[in-house]
């Protein structure tokens, strides 16, 4: 069956092992699984599972792999199930959050959790000045505080280069819901990250 | 807002959707508008500046080798997954299935393994794909499947005085005895407040349904996509039963 989509190299690699290559899924791994770990460490973090996530993406390739066809561009299909993992994976820890308050914990346990998931910076820029990593631990919580449709519209758009349509597809909506979402992502970060904007421009 | 200022708001965003080319935001600075508005010439700044940090966030570090270890971790799991399944079938085999429902599930299950669902059972697993996010059991799923069968029987019982079909009743039966079991060993297992829609139901027969559905409950595909394969394979009564535990959660997403 021909679609639009036959030229994109993962619709061709997910061809090729629907029909018996089985080497073609290990090339789909390796061109596709460290665009899915950076965009699960932008969306959610640094926190410990992402690897685990990045297989739990690509299982469900696995399991799709009779039904598959392609409707989009392979990269748009992986990220659409790497959107509903994520979320999922929050939804997991806000209700393990809940659970420990519940039994005395500390309410502020949880926020708390979450933005240091987003500090881990000097391990990954090493070298860089430590004013440096102040600002990057400011826009990475920043970005962390966004509702997670329009954070992750604002990632794709940014870092993945992703057009609207696409990232549409992605969120299960339209392109101008996408528009906006990105439209109010970037005002509250301008609004959260006033102090430092005003730093950048001067 | 003034005219000139929605005109170039929207210039201001069509230059962030399509970031590819250049500087975008560089070329709207010559804009005219600006020399008049230092209201928009604060937001082009501040779009700017925030471009600026977001691009300089640092690339998420790659662990070394991933896509080999996930290739690996993959694999693993495929036959662990396998493993789980033998274990289940094995452990449900030990014990003896009373007639109905739970004999029947576990013919669909081995069926559903001998031979990968084609045809009408793949459109509902891309249908059923759509819907599930992670696909989770809920606790007590067991319990809360009897549950619905219990109230759907009360339904029925109130639309239907007459039950034509022979396979109706039997569903009932079915559900009956499924309440039975669990009505038996409730108390034991269960809080007080989730005996609700339990409480008209008669005294017990049979605890070993609820072992059954325990294994399903534990199975590792119930959690997966692989569900309505399940499902598929069973005769349309059984998947009502079991459809109206998946309904309350387990579909959740
Ligand atoms: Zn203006």
């Amino acid at each position: 069956m021909q679609s639009e989509y036959d030229e994109d190299p993962g619709v061709r690699w997910m061809r090729a092992w629907q029909a018996g290559d089985e080497g073609a899924f290990d090339a789909l791994v390796e061109a596709y699984s460290p665009q899915v770990y950076a965009l699960l460490t932008r969306f959610l973090g640094q926190r410990a599972n992402r690897e685990d996530l990045v297989q739990e993406v690509f299982l469900r390739v696995v399991r799709a792999r009779e039904r598959y066809e392609p409707s989009a561009r392979f990269s748009t299909f992986l990220f659409r199930i790497a959107y509903n993992i994520s979320v999922n994976e929050t939804q997991r820890g806000i209700a393990r959050e809940a659970g420990r308050v519940e039994l005395g914990g500390d309410a502020n346990a949880r926020s708390s959790r979450t933005l240091a998931e987003f500090e881990d910076t000097r391990a990954e820029a090493p070298g860089a000045e430590l004013e440096r990593d102040d600002v990057v631990r400011e826009v990475r919580a920043a970005i962390a505080r966004l509702p997670e449709n329009q954070r992750m519209a604002l990632l794709l758009a940014k870092y993945e280069e992703l057009p609207y349509s696409e990232i549409g597809e992605v969120l299960g909506t339209s392109e101008k819901a996408v528009k906006s979402m990105v439209h109010r992502a970037r005002e509250s970060l301008r609004e959260s990250l006033a102090a430092l904007l005003e730093e950048e421009e001067a | 807002m003034k005219h000139d200022c929605r005109s170039f708001r929207a210039a201001l965003e069509s230059a962030l959707e399509s970031p590819r080319e250049g500087e975008p935001l560089e070329s709207l600075s010559w804009n005219e508008h600006l020399l008049g508005c230092a209201e928009c010439r604060a937001l082009l700044e501040s779009e700017e500046a925030l471009e600026t940090l977001l691009e300089s966030l640092p690339a998420p570090k790659l662990p070394p080798r991933l896509a080999r270890r996930v290739l690996a971790r993959l694999r693993t799991a495929e036959h662990a997954r396998e493993d789980a399944l033998d274990r289940l079938l094995e452990r449900a085999a030990q014990t003896q299935a009373p007639p109905g429902l739970s004999r029947r599930v576990l013919a669909g299950l081995e069926s559903a393994r001998a031979q990968p669902a084609e045809g009408a059972a793949e459109a509902r697993l891309d249908a059923l794909l759509e819907r599930a996010r992670a696909v989770e059991t809920p606790g007590h799923l067991a319990q809360r499947v009897l549950a619905h069968v219990a109230e759907e029987r009360a339904l029925s019982r109130k639309r239907r005085p007459v039950f034509a079909r022979a396979s109706v009743r039997f569903a009932l039966a079915a559900g009956l005895l499924a309440a039975f079991g669990l009505w038996a060993i409730w108390p034991a297992r269960e809080e007080p407040a989730r005996t609700r829609g339990l409480a008209q139901l008669p005294d017990g027969v049979d605890a070993r349904m609820l072992e059954h559905i325990d294994v399903l409950e534990q199975w590792e595909l119930l959690r997966r996509n692989d569900l309505d394969s399940l499902l598929s394979t069973l005769p349309r009564t059984d998947q009502l039963l079991l459809e109206m535990g998946s309904e309350e959660g387990v579909l959740g997403g």
